[in-house]
């Protein structure tokens, strides 16, 4: 299973990746579209702008003035590629901005006949140079003329090439810097609780543990730290009632005259008093998990075995009368022992109580 | 009830997956790719400017023999240029769309260059019909036969106009008396008002141009009113509207006013058959530019015919015939 941090940096991961990739996928999406909008502009600056100047002078055929007014607007430093003028009812090439003469294919270009205001994308041409864009607008409504510009695209999406790689080895550094956080920040993130997990797997260890400076690292974790202590403290508490508890007992059966001892169904002792250790002449601690074949002869052994068996058929206590010889000093004693079968709370049989 | 549920790692993934579909969907509803198609070319291929003059004979009377339009059904319309061609132009073309659809004709504006002649155009036949003031048409009526169609109609529904003679408020010429010896502008060599009537004026006050100091063509009657504005001229004969206009402002007083004459009018050549002039004038008749046509025509007010127009009669322009000839300027007569 992922680790919380592993997770942390997982999800910073993918949406750090998607918005880096949805934002270069929408600044090139919107360079293009400012590209597309931005020629237009350019276009349409151009055709306002020189109209006035072009006006008259188309009207007086002044096509020297013109012409070098059109050269003087076409440079290298600039996506614009040519600039002529159209004018008459046949739409003819009147003056252009061409120094080494105009290409065929304006010549013999049939252009539209535009109702609209406007500037109008009207053709795109793929030559040598590039792709060109064809833009045109009517100087003035009844005049038959119209102001050509042809804008190198292949110039500008070249540009446009340039920015974008940029904007991609920014975008890759950002997120490269967004995973690099991420991966600290997840670790930082994640620390206190892999510590807690650590200090409890100690615990369960039995080691020692230091909680203490957890509380410092984060609300939840303080949380997390101080009732996982309220819960080794009530189980201190809780062991330490139990232990009181059964030296309270231990205490009350050594102090006991009678012999006390407790087998299970197999015969094996589970418990007894110190009084019973005097019997067989042995400490509790190596009576328990002994049977009485191991202190007695075989014949009584299975007396007293007999006995047991008879008490947990009845299912009640069963007294008998034995003479019993204590190993400690041989001497003899005629007891009454009452052996009663014994159930747990859930009421599966756990041995025989002898007394 | 299972406390425990397997994490949905999937869930992860489609979100993704949405995400671009999002995208994607976005970028494709924002394309805007138009339809053009790309034409391959060769840009080696260059003409020189003498090829190019060759070439373009070539395609225009390729592209005449193509043209499925009647030639015999287009007409160009010339005008006096009266304020700049893009405002001209506006003013007219509308003016135009009219008589388009009143006739079934085609009209198209010509523009006459600086160095040319409404009047040479009207008789050469690169315009049919033309809008032009009296001085105008009766040089095109001495030299080329044209016709006056209809006259012009003021805001007052006269069409007549007049000139003023304009000088600076604080100027010490009070008549048209005290202008010898003073400097006088005049608007446009070829205008009625701006030229034509404001020596009318003179002569009728036995006043010769030897007279002024000085005299000068500003070329329009805005230039003409500014001259004597800036103090470059003392006097000003121009049109009366203008000259109003002036007045209202304070800019300017009026010391003299010519009597009226004709209107300018829209004129027809000799080349025009006859039944198209008459569904011409027809419709020019018919034009009501503070009526029914009103729509779509831009500060039609501003022109010299803002009530439309009325039949000219060959009689309207007797008196200012006999003047142009007595002053020299008309070269022939018919």
């Amino acid at each position: 299973m992922m680790t919380i941090s592993n997770r942390i940096f997982l999800l910073i991961l993918i949406t750090t990746s998607l918005s880096t990739l949805a934002n270069f996928i929408l600044t090139q999406h919107q360079s293009m579209s400012l590209h597309h909008d931005s020629e237009k502009i350019l276009a349409r600056t151009l055709v306002r702008s020189l109209r006035d100047a072009l006006i008259q002078d188309v009207i007086n055929d002044n096509q020297l003035r013109i012409t070098n007014l059109l050269k003087s607007l076409k440079s290298h430093d600039n996506p614009i590629e040519y600039l002529y003028i159209t004018k008459g009812i046949h739409n003819t090439v009147f003056a252009h901005s061409f120094e080494k003469g105009i290409p065929r294919f304006l010549v013999h270009s049939n252009n539209p006949a535009i109702k609209q205001s406007g500037v109008h994308l009207v053709h795109k041409y793929q030559t040598e140079h590039g792709l060109i864009y064809d833009y045109s607008e009517t100087l003035l409504t009844g005049l038959d003329a119209s102001l050509h510009i042809g804008i190198n695209q292949t110039k500008i999406i070249e540009q446009l090439k340039k920015n974008n790689q940029y904007i991609l080895t920014i975008s890759i550094i950002i997120l490269l810097s967004a995973l690099l956080i991420a991966f600290l920040l997840g670790r930082q993130v994640s620390k206190p609780l892999t510590q807690f997990v650590h200090q409890i797997k100690l615990y369960g260890q039995g080691n020692i543990i230091k909680l203490n400076k957890l509380k410092n690292t984060s609300p939840e974790i303080k949380q997390l730290t101080t009732a996982f202590q309220c819960a080794i403290v009530e189980r201190q508490q809780a062991e330490s009632s139990l232990k009181s508890s059964e030296a309270r007992l231990r205490g009350l059966l050594n102090t006991l005259p009678d012999l006390v001892w407790l087998k299970d169904k197999n015969g094996i002792f589970l418990s007894c008093n110190a009084k019973f250790g005097t019997f067989y002449g042995a400490k509790e601690v190596n009576i328990i998990g002994k049977t009485d074949y191991d202190f007695v002869s075989k014949d009584i052994a299975d007396v007293f075995r007999k006995n047991d068996k008879a008490a947990e058929a009845l299912g009640q206590p069963r007294t008998n009368e034995e003479q019993l010889t204590y190993a400690s000093d041989g001497h003899k004693e005629w007891v009454e022992t009452i052996k009663a079968p014994m159930y747990e709370l859930n009421g599966d049989y756990i041995g025989v109580l002898g007394i | 009830m299972r406390l425990h549920r397997k994490p949905n790692y999937c869930s992860g993934g489609k979100a993704t997956l949405l995400v671009l579909l999002i995208l994607s969907l976005l970028l494709i509803s924002c394309d805007s790719s138009d339809n053009i198609p790309i034409q391959q070319v060769d840009s080696s291929d260059r003409l020189s400017d003498n090829d190019l003059q060759l070439e373009n004979k070539k395609i225009q009377s390729l592209r005449q023999e193509n043209s499925k339009l009647p030639q015999h059904n287009n007409f160009y319309f010339g005008f006096d240029l009266r304020s700049s061609p893009q405002e001209d132009a506006a003013q007219y073309q509308p003016f135009l769309n009219y008589l388009e659809s009143a006739t079934g004709y085609q009209f198209k504006l010509h523009f006459t260059p600086l160095n040319g002649s409404t009047v040479d155009d009207l008789g050469q036949n690169k315009t049919q019909f033309a809008a032009m003031g009296a001085d105008s048409f009766l040089k095109a009526q001495s030299l080329y036969g044209a016709k006056s169609l209809v006259r012009g109609l003021n805001l007052q529904g006269k069409a007549e106009y007049r000139s003023f003679f304009i000088v600076k408020p604080n100027s010490h010429i009070l008549s048209i008396k005290d202008i010898k010896g003073h400097t006088l502008a005049f608007g446009n060599r070829n205008s009625t008002q701006g030229h034509l009537i404001p020596r009318i004026i003179l002569s009728e006050n036995g006043i010769s141009l030897d007279d002024l100091s000085s005299y000068s063509y500003t070329g329009s009657h805005q230039n003409c009113a500014e001259s004597v504005v800036s103090g470059q001229s003392d006097v000003c004969g121009l049109q009366d509207k203008l000259a109003k206009n002036l007045v209202t402002q304070g800019i300017v007083n009026i010391i003299h006013s010519s009597h009226y004459y004709p209107s300018s009018g829209i004129v027809v050549n000799q080349f025009v058959p006859a039944d198209v002039i008459a569904k011409v004038k027809q419709a020019l008749i018919d034009f009501k530019p503070q009526g029914e046509h009103h729509t779509g025509l831009y500060h039609w007010d501003k022109t010299e015919m803002p009530n439309g127009f009325i039949a000219a009669k060959e009689s309207d322009y007797t008196e200012l015939r006999q003047w142009s000839i007595r002053l020299g300027f008309l070269e022939k007569v018919h």
